[in-house]
């Protein structure tokens, strides 16, 4: 029985993790005044699209007649062929008009995507889909941890590691980060803080300091520690925040800048995860415009912002997308589709053989699908986080990121050169 | 091996034992005074819980005449404050101003013997406070009326009730219902005089955890914790075990209700699948809920346990109410063999029962049960005399919760020096003990706590894992943690969580330096701050002129501090 959920560790806490005993909490900045010597880490952000996002109108298969069959309403026109039209990739995909801003970045190699993609999990329940998917371990519901936080437990390391090397920009820390490493949760790094007025702040954080400056057992090392964050992010990120290069986020990319300025800031981020919701696209989805176009909108331009604002630093960065399935391949009764099988992932930066589409196409008719309903999936969703973990991030080995992962499984095509 | 403790709490009353008092015409709290009493004084103890020697057993001892009992050989057992204040911080969901005092001059049993029996206790302010989300707690065919999105309050037509949970989604407000089932928690563990009780609610909630994010779950999830724990959190374990196995909100969360018999068919969308055995709540029956992750039993016993249960389903929403039903089709009506255990073929759901029955009465459950109630009370490793008494009294009177509690909390280490102050709270039990020595009330629409609740990293009934939250302090120690923890201080000390008043005023009319630190420290931190602690609070004190201001930020201090996260 142990056997099975002793394949990881179990420190998981309510998604934190403890800085107890890493013996990074007595430390302060002079491991990092080290840490800029040497060649900048390579850096990894994943973007969980939650809701399932319905990958047929991400990436529109314009050369297949079925789904312009199947999708009456909600399909998005083939190049050229009227308003709102998809822009044209290649022969049989083209980009949802809301993507355009990525274009560019196709265009010359820097981005690319993986059609029919998905777990070896049939289940079409969000919550277990995620949880799944998370965990790593998409066959065995058993497993406590996540897979993010294992990779960074499997990464090689300084003697005293950075509390910031795993950080969730958000509130909550994501199922993928449970696990025996410190992680970080940081909603907004100008807020980041003891929150008060002023005077009385600085009053509050010499006090906090003061009784917290022993350290000792888990409740004084992890107030130490949160003091001792709280004044790298305040050293390290001071000031407001200006992205470079005229880089403009949307409103809704504000926790996309917040990954840019902690990946920026010299703290020894190596992973770094937001969540991104509004994919559950149930009625009126639209198509070349309309709810979900709107939503691809936000996020190609966070996107493209985000790349504009690292500017150089990203050939040390990768962006990756996941959700948790896909959608059902015909429109239903209400403008919109319901939860399917195969979906997509979006893969950006790094040393990434972009301006393609990753992922053999499985095609759309009744028996090339799932269960006669959705997309297929042809290429397992770690395979992809496999190869972005052992060549971009140098992750040596893949067993307790992603046991039982089929050694077969391997992409035909190499994502990275 | 039995003590003293142990005995004298065999005899205090449970409904038998009381019915015959009741009979022969005493009153049963004064003569409970008098046993306890009586036999401290005639065993020459200082105090009721002193029990190291071993004494004849309880059965002889209650069926004694009430007449043996002399009123005057029961004194007052007075317990040192420092020991009632670690009573409190373990037992309660934290002291409010006077407990301690109060608990050390009644002593523990009286005080224990009240909580254990909370239907009997006055409950005003708990009540009060409960009211403006008792609509969370309507049963759940009467939710979708009471939670209905504002926009659908138009066009909801009358009668028409949704068929699935499309439909559902659709017409409510599940944001809403979520916060008022939080809130009717919290609320009860900051307000409700029945503070065990809520303590042990909270522990099976935590043991029994259900994921309220899980598609259905979040419909029943409130009916979960008041129908199925609630009434049975301190009653029969077996009672319990059976509550929550028959529950829609554990049939959704662990997939029970889709299991059933290999190929047997299923109902799909679009077709008839084929229908077949789940075992996620088997697995979890036997490794969480009772026996234990190391108890020996094999996959083979778990896909047998499925095997048992498969036909354990929900209705739909209907007439009826959504609830339990027993789908007979479903289940698998061959023989199975669990633990080494023939279950004959042919039975229907009566050999789940059985099944549930049997678990619930394993030596190896009452010592998973035990161990694990000893982690949240005792310390976060628990020692092993602390276990085995829990475990035996839990399996000598056929599983009765209350049981197992006397003897945990009677056991000599429950609150030797060493683990006074030796755990850490979780985050709730963080929030709510700073609201409560503060003597903060909650009044009407404080479902801001049920946000910090989640901020601080323990959201109620969100936990999306089946082991629950963890009772070890290292799993809660992060920086993140501690920095809302302390953002959290500075917010209820200034007043600035809605719907939660605190009279700082009223609680440290004295607010020089000196003797506010003092104070502080007495009222907050039981009196027994770190210096170092006290230095920082005083030092910033000094440095702050206005007196309102200056009370605000030693409280902010003082529940943002080390100390008051330790229990």
């Amino acid at each position: 029985m142990t056997s099975r959920r002793a394949l990881v560790s179990f420190g998981i806490g309510a998604g934190f993790s403890t800085l107890v005993g890493n013996g990074w909490a007595n430390t302060s900045t002079p491991l990092l005044a080290a840490r800029a010597n040497r060649p900048a880490k390579k850096q990894l952000v994943c973007i969980f699209m939650r809701g399932g996002v319905d990958a047929l109108n991400v990436v529109v298969p314009h050369g297949a007649d079925d789904y312009y069959k199947e999708r009456r309403e909600i399909a998005v026109p083939a190049p050229g062929k009227a308003a709102n039209s998809a822009i044209r990739l290649d022969a049989m995909y083209g980009l949802n008009p809301g993507l355009s801003s990525l274009l560019s970045l196709y265009r010359t190699g820097q981005l690319g995507f993986v059609h029919a993609v998905g777990s070896p999990n049939l289940t079409r329940s969000h919550f277990d889909a995620q949880d799944l998917m998370e965990s790593g371990t998409p066959l065995d519901a058993f497993t406590r941890d996540g897979w993010l936080n294992r990779c960074v437990a499997s990464l090689p390391t300084d003697a005293a590691t950075s509390p910031f090397r795993a950080v969730a920009v958000g509130r909550s820390l994501p199922r993928a980060l449970y696990g025996s490493q410190a992680t970080l949760a940081i909603d907004d790094v100008e807020s980041f803080g003891l929150r008060a007025p002023g005077g009385v702040r600085e009053r509050l954080q010499a006090g906090f300091r003061s009784m917290y400056s022993a350290g000792g057992d888990e409740a004084a090392s992890a107030g130490l520690a949160a003091m001792t964050t709280v004044d790298l992010v305040r050293e390290k990120t001071a000031g407001k925040y200006v992205p470079e290069n005229g880089a403009e986020y949307p409103k809704p990319g504000r926790r996309l800048m917040n990954v840019a300025r902690l990946l920026k800031a010299d703290l020894g981020v190596e992973v770094a995860w937001v969540d991104a919701g509004g994919w559950d696209t149930h009625a009126n989805q639209g198509a070349g415009v309309g709810q979900l176009a709107g939503r691809l909108k936000d996020l190609g331009d966070s996107l493209a912002a985000f790349h504009k604002d690292m500017g150089k630093r990203m050939r040390d960065v990768v962006v990756v997308t996941l959700s948790e399935f896909g959608r059902t391949v015909r429109q239903n009764g209400t403008g919109g589709t319901d939860h399917g099988h195969g979906g997509i992932m979006l893969l950006m930066g790094g040393k990434l053989q972009g301006g393609q589409v990753f992922g053999d196409w499985p095609g759309l008719a009744m028996d090339q699908r799932h269960e006669g309903r959705d997309l297929a999936v042809t290429t397992d969703y770690r395979a992809v986080l496999a190869e972005v973990l052992t060549r971009h991030l140098g992750l040596p080995d893949l067993t307790l990121v992603f046991p039982g992962l089929p050694s077969n499984s391997a992409l035909k095509r190499k994502l990275f050169a | 091996m039995r003590f003293r403790g142990y005995k004298v709490w065999a005899l205090t009353p449970d409904l038998t034992v009381a019915s015959v008092w009741v009979m022969q015409g005493r009153i049963r709290s004064v003569i409970r005074a008098l046993i306890l009493g009586g036999l401290a004084a005639a065993s020459g103890c200082t105090e009721a819980r002193v029990h190291a020697k071993p004494a004849a057993s309880p059965k002889i001892l209650a069926e004694r005449p009430a007449r043996d009992l002399k009123p005057e050989m029961a004194p007052v057992v007075r317990l040192p404050e420092a020991e009632a204040a670690h009573l409190l911080r373990r037992l309660t969901f934290g002291a409010r101003p006077g407990e301690v005092a109060g608990l050390s001059k009644s002593g523990l049993n009286a005080w224990l013997e009240a909580q254990l029996y909370p239907e009997r206790m006055e409950d005003t302010r708990g009540k009060l406070a409960l009211e403006p989300f008792l609509d969370a707690l309507a049963p759940p065919k009467e939710l979708l009326g009471k939670f209905l999105k504002a926009e659908m309050m138009g066009n909801a037509a009358e009668g028409e009730a949704p068929k699935d949970e499309k439909g559902i989604n659709k017409l409510t407000d599940f944001g809403r219902l979520l916060s008022f089932a939080q809130m009717s928690q919290i609320v009860r563990q900051a307000e409700s005089e029945r503070q065990l009780f809520e303590v042990m609610v909270d522990f099976w909630t935590n043991h029994f955890n259900v994921f309220a994010r899980k598609g259905l779950v979040k419909l029943f999830v409130a009916d979960y914790v008041e129908r199925a724990i609630r009434p049975n959190a301190l009653g029969k374990f077996s009672d319990l075990l059976l509550a929550t196995a028959q529950h829609p909100a554990m049939l959704i969360y662990l997939d029970n209700a889709q299991s059933s018999v290999e190929g047997s068919a299923k109902r799909g969308k679009n077709k008839i699948k084929r229908g077949g055995i789940t075992e996620n709540y088997a697995r979890e029956l036997l490794e969480l809920h009772t026996l234990g992750v190391d108890a020996g039993y094999t996959q083979k016993d778990v896909i047998e346990v499925a095997r048992i249960l498969t036909g354990w389903s929900i209705e739909r929403a209907g007439a009826a109410g959504p609830g339990f039903k027993f789908k007979s089709n479903a289940h698998d009506r061959g023989e199975k063999l669990v633990l080494g255990q023939v279950y004959s073929a042919g039975r229907g759901v009566e050999e789940g029962q059985e099944l549930i029955q049997r678990l619930a009465n394993d030596p190896r459950t009452a010592r998973h049960l035990a161990r694990k109630l000893c982690a949240r009370l005792v310390a976060d490793a628990p020692p092993e005399s602390c276990i085995q008494a829990g475990s035996q009294a839990f399996l000598e009177s056929g599983g009765e919760i209350r049981k197992l509690l006397r003897a945990i909390v009677g056991s000599r280490e429950f609150s030797v020096e060493n683990h006074r102050l030796g755990a850490m709270k979780s985050p709730l039990e963080f929030m709510v003990s700073a609201i409560r020595v503060l003597n903060g009330k909650i009044e009407g629409d404080a479902r801001r706590l049920a946000r910090m609740a989640e901020q601080l990293g323990e959201p109620l009934l969100m936990q999306a894992v089946p082991t629950g939250y963890p009772e070890a302090a290292k799993q809660w120690a992060s920086a993140t943690g501690a920095l809302s923890r302390m953002n959290y201080s500075i917010q209820l000390a200034s007043g600035r969580v809605p719907g939660v008043n605190v009279d700082l005023e009223r609680l440290f009319p004295n607010a020089e330096p000196e003797a506010l630190v003092n104070e502080v420290n007495r009222v907050v931190l039981s009196g027994a701050a770190a210096p170092a602690t006290l230095e920082a609070i005083a030092e910033q004190a000094k440095q702050t002129p206005k007196e309102g201001e200056r009370r605000q930020l030693a409280v902010a201090l003082a529940l943002g501090s080390p100390d008051f996260q330790r229990q």
